[in-house]
């Protein structure tokens, strides 16, 4: 965790240097939830998230030195370059991506999973959203906050997104509910600081 | 005057002339739009106007078209027109069609605009140019903007036409300065729907441009110059309907063309008027039509591949044909980049 905040803290100086260009979406602050996460799975498990990619990507296998050369558009980067801040990938463990589109890594998620279920391989899909959609405020960016009642449809846990022991029994917790019953929703509550500044539009 | 308040003026000017007249999408009321443009109009005309959405476009575009059939006229935002193939369904089929499906019941007076094409450093997912999707299909208007003059005529006429139209703005020319004249300022300034622009008449050579590239061209235009080549840039302001007569009647004069544009080669705007020119005005054209266009690749991260995937003015300057030089620089970038298949 400690490397992942130090990480996204030195991204975030190579931003505003103009060193990392277009978009850079960090994950300090929420460094318990990639870890907690990987605790409590394997790589043969999927996972699939939206833009705010470095961490999960680091908690997956990826290296410091792929995650810097991909952010300053280097060929040794993890996507040769190619791809930039939201698009790390690391399929042979299990990470999807690293999607620009709002949302678009839902259905995706659920494609991954189908597909696990479909070949019976003990393994299950963890789609992750959320975040308000870029700096979109939380009471602009959806109908209803209350992602983890999912309209009373999918069951859903409420959980403390800072404590990385509570992240993992939660994720074990999924994990064994998805297997066993079907689609489980997890709403990781995380405490951050206000940001701020807007990152698409700077004056 | 920038492009930006050129756009914001248009948009209060006719917010103020109609009240049917209603702005709705992600950020632009209370954040004042993602990039200003619509600033201080949640101010003015009050939220029952200027609508902040939820990040669903599919919702807020249906919701628009639904609005635009009862006779509203929205002006819906797409934060870039990347966003707006979650909603294309109801650009296409709720929207386009519509008058055409209902002999002409069901008009659909909507304006559908954002950035459009590559900006900087953001990626194949936020850089794809639109053009060419919308401009294929019966029932839309499609219209791309460069000088602030063009931003205000034609989001005025945009907004007054009663059929839907496809609004590409580019994001890197929302601070550009243009010189506006007095009847520009006016806020019964309109430009017509459909008709091209000569931004700079010549004779050796007819180059065609929208968007940002109109600024390219023109540039190209100064080189070719020095080596005592006088190209005619011709902006095309209108991607839907071409002015086919403006272009023609140019290329009848020059008897060259180079067509440029930012996005994708294949099936592009090019292709078209290369098509158009061919068919109406092939007794005239001394050399092969050449096509200036985006690399056929996904837009890269890195910035020198960036770079090398969209066109630059020594592109277009370098693509002359009057020299009668029979070795042509060829932009295939399917040979640096082994090939479309990965």
């Amino acid at each position: 965790m400690a490397t992942m905040r130090r990480m996204e803290i030195a991204a975030d100086s190579l931003y505003k240097a103009k060193l990392i260009r277009g978009f850079c979406h960090l994950y300090d602050g929420q460094e318990a939830v990639a870890v907690g996460m990987e605790a409590a799975i394997t790589k043969k498990d999927s996972i699939i998230t939206a833009y705010r990619d470095h961490c999960t990507f680091l908690g997956r296998g990826g290296t410091l030195l792929e995650i810097f050369s991909e952010l300053m558009g280097r060929q040794g980067g993890c996507s040769s370059g190619k791809g930039g801040s939201m698009h790390f990938y690391k399929k042979k463990s299990g990470f999807y991506g690293g999607h620009g589109i709002v949302g678009a890594q839902v259905p995706l998620g659920c494609g991954l999973a189908f597909a696990h279920k479909y070949n019976k391989d003990d393994a299950v899909a963890f789609a992750l959203y959320g975040d308000d959609g870029m700096g979109t405020a939380e009471w602009r960016a959806a109908k209803s906050p209350s992602y983890y009642k999912r309209g009373d449809y999918v069951p859903g846990l409420k959980v403390d997104g800072m404590d990385a022991f509570a992240v993992k029994q939660a994720c074990k917790f999924a994990k064994e509910h998805a297997l066993k019953s079907g689609p489980i929703d997890s709403s990781l509550s995380l405490r951050l600081p206000d940001p701020g500044q807007s990152e698409h539009f700077r004056e | 005057m920038t492009v930006r308040d050129a756009l914001n003026t248009a948009l209060d000017e006719e917010m103020s002339a109609d009240p049917k007249v209603f702005l709705m999408g992600e950020e632009v009321g209370e954040y004042q739009g993602a990039y200003k443009i619509t600033k201080g109009l949640l101010d003015k005309y009050g939220p029952e106007r200027v609508l902040d959405t939820p990040i669903t476009e599919a919702g807020f575009t249906g919701i628009g078209v639904g609005a635009a059939y009862h006779g509203l006229k929205p002006v819906i935002e797409f934060m870039t027109f990347n966003f707006s193939m979650q909603a294309i369904d109801h650009i296409i089929n709720s929207a386009a069609k519509s008058n055409y499906m209902s002999a002409g019941q069901m008009s659909v007076p909507i304006v559908f605009r954002g950035p459009n094409g590559a900006a900087s450093g953001v990626g194949a997912q936020h850089s794809h140019c639109y053009a060419v999707w919308y401009a294929s299909c019966p029932g839309l208007k499609v219209l791309a903007p460069y000088s602030s003059e063009d931003a205000r005529g034609l989001l005025k006429a945009a907004i007054r036409d009663p059929d839907p139209v496809v609004f590409l703005e580019n994001e890197l020319l929302y601070g550009e300065t243009f010189p506006v004249s007095a009847e520009v300022l006016d806020s019964s300034f309109c430009l017509p729907i459909g008709k091209a622009k000569i931004e700079k008449e010549g004779k050796d050579v007819t180059i065609t441009a929208f968007s940002k590239m109109v600024g390219y061209a023109l540039k190209a235009a100064e080189i070719l110059a020095k080596d005592g080549i006088s190209a005619e840039v011709i902006n095309l302001r209108s991607i839907r309907p071409l002015d086919r007569n403006t272009i023609n009647a140019s290329v009848r004069k020059t008897n060259r063309l180079v067509t440029v544009e930012e996005g994708f080669p294949q099936h592009g705007v090019g292709a078209e008027i290369c098509a158009s020119v061919v068919e109406e005005s092939f007794g005239y054209l001394d050399a092969p039509v050449e096509r200036i266009a985006g690399a056929d690749v996904p837009m890269p991260y890195a910035a020198n591949l960036e770079r090398l995937a969209v066109p630059q003015v020594e592109d277009i300057s370098r693509n002359h044909l009057i020299s009668g030089i029979s070795e042509m620089y060829m932009w295939d970038p399917c040979y640096y980049w082994g090939g479309t298949a990965h």
